[in-house]
């Protein structure tokens, strides 16, 4: 067997195991409370061929696609004016470190205050999750562009224009798309966070209703939905960034 | 005279440590070298002579304190195409290929697609790297990737070729055929080089002239003519008079470099 082949028996076993563990554990601590493993599969068949999950997967997304958007077009063009004016930077710096740790569910009341339940009021959520990671890398990939590339490309006769477009934003790409990765991880947060805790819609309203039907298999099935598109997004990002900017991954494609 | 550097100035305001406290290095002090067109020079000296400096401030990267430069009659006041670089750590651009990266100074001038890479194709030929057009730089070895560098200068139809070190980064063997190549290279233009390095083989080997330079502060030495016709092979080296000027080079250096050491082991002394 090759190397590869016996990755692949790996995680295999691994996702057994996982699984047996689970129905073992269920076995044990007996309660209706606790969903099984062979439940909440049949819930996640169920949940597929119902309308219902689908309506609430595609209200929820609209937060999720429309926030996710609006973070990388903002993040992006702040993160290079902070990266480019230091004044800016000096300004906007203290309020980035805020909204990194800003306490984002203390903050729904004032969101709903001034929002109210509205497609807007999860829009913000989504974006106030996600926006920084895309500022912070994005500054951290002009920050870390080699300075000999800097001086190549004014030595023949680049200006600045030129060395944004030609230099600076290309060298800052592989960083920007790590930006891209986290804000779209951090963005799915926001978006059931907002659902939970802000707006009872979509699969956050759905989620809501599966527990005080007191059915955990439905409830956990709807979280492994969840979780199976949020890898499947993921997922896409990281082919566009293959796409994008296919010189960075290719030393790892020759090191295996 | 072509370049005519005069009572170039330049000092750096150097931050406090433990042990010294902030204060002014002279880098450039009072910096007078005529060269001539087609001239090959070298510059030598101890690491921190402030050699790198001055090339980047005849390639207008870097602006004097006082004094100046002058290339083909006029003053040096920023970077020009007439004036190409070839940078000691390469400064290709990773995702662009080999061709891009030769056709670069070109598309910079807004030279058209077609016409550009005709020239840049040309190059390539020239220094040995057909077939590797569309190679990466990450697929290219530290040779390849200089060879690259210096077709990119030459694309420009610089004026003056200027090159930081250009071979110190690649190891002894590469660094010789590099060398001889860039013999060879020289030889169909014979454009005017000014070429910073820190081996003294490379100094003799390459140069019409050479510089010497002392550090703290930076000053020229002396000029050395290095008497060797041309076109030149690497024979040069068995000459008596290569033997003789290697030694008068290295005793030039030699005070200078033990005083850097102990300057510099001073300051990292805590």
């Amino acid at each position: 067997m090759n190397r590869r082949k016996q990755e692949i028996a790996l995680s295999f076993g691994f996702f057994i195991a996982f699984f047996v563990a689970w129905h073992l554990f269920t076995k044990i601590f007996e309660s209706v409370l606790i969903p099984t493993s062979i439940g909440t599969a049949r819930a996640v068949v169920e949940l597929i061929f119902e309308t219902q999950t689908w309506r609430s997967f595609w209200l929820s997304n609209q937060s999720l696609a429309i926030g996710f958007v609006l973070s990388i077009a903002a993040g992006v063009v702040i993160g290079l004016i902070i990266s480019r004016v230091a004044w800016m930077e000096r300004v906007l710096d203290p309020w980035l470190d805020l909204l990194l740790v800003l306490p984002m569910a203390m903050m729904m009341p004032i969101i709903i205050m001034t929002l109210g339940f509205s497609l807007s009021a999860r829009v913000v959520v989504v974006v106030l999750f996600a926006v920084p990671v895309v500022i912070v890398n994005t500054r951290a990939g002009i920050r870390e562009v080699p300075s000999e590339l800097i001086d190549m490309a004014r030595v023949f006769g680049a200006n600045e224009f030129d060395l944004w477009r030609q230099i600076l934003i290309k060298s800052a790409a592989p960083s920007m798309w790590t930006g891209f990765r986290i804000g779209l991880a951090r963005s799915i947060t926001g978006m059931v966070l907002s659902e939970l805790l802000l707006v009872a819609v979509g699969i956050g309203m759905l989620f809501q209703l599966f527990q005080g039907e007191f059915d955990p298999d439905k409830t956990f099935g709807l979280v492994a939905l969840l979780i199976a598109e949020s890898l499947l997004l993921l997922k896409a990002v990281h082919l566009l960034e293959r796409r994008a900017i296919p010189w960075f991954h290719i030393d790892k494609f020759q090191n295996q | 005279m072509y370049i005519r550097i005069e009572n170039a100035n330049k000092s750096f305001q150097k931050a406090a440590t433990r042990k010294q406290p902030a204060a002014r290095v002279d880098v450039l002090d009072q910096i007078n070298i005529d060269i001539k067109e087609n001239e090959f020079v070298t510059i030598v000296g101890p690491s921190g002579c402030g050699k790198t400096t001055l090339l980047r401030a005849v390639a207008g990267l870097t602006g004097l304190d006082s004094g100046e430069i002058m290339v083909a009659g006029e003053l040096v006041t920023g970077p020009s195409p007439d004036r190409a670089m070839v940078f000691q750590t390469f400064a290709l651009m990773p995702w662009a290929s080999a061709l891009r990266n030769v056709a670069f100074g070109l598309e910079l001038r807004g030279v058209d697609k077609s016409e550009r890479e005709e020239i840049a194709r040309d190059l390539i030929v020239k220094v040995g790297l057909k077939g590797f057009e569309n190679s990466l730089p990450s697929e290219l070895s530290g040779g390849m990737k200089q060879r690259v560098g210096l077709a990119r200068a030459l694309a420009v139809n610089p004026k003056v070729l200027l090159m930081d070190e250009p071979f110190g980064g690649l190891d002894e063997q590469t660094k010789r055929l590099m060398q001889e190549e860039l013999l060879r290279l020289w030889e169909l233009e014979r454009k005017t080089v000014v070429f910073v390095t820190h081996s003294l083989d490379e100094a003799i080997l390459l140069a019409d002239r050479c510089v010497l330079m002392s550090a703290r502060p930076g000053r020229v030495s002396e000029i050395l003519d290095i008497p060797f016709g041309r076109p030149r092979t690497r024979d040069v080296e068995r000459d008596s008079t290569y033997i003789d000027i290697k030694q008068k080079i290295w005793e030039h250096l030699r005070a200078s470099q033990i005083e850097e050491m102990t300057l510099q082991s001073e300051g990292n002394v805590h």
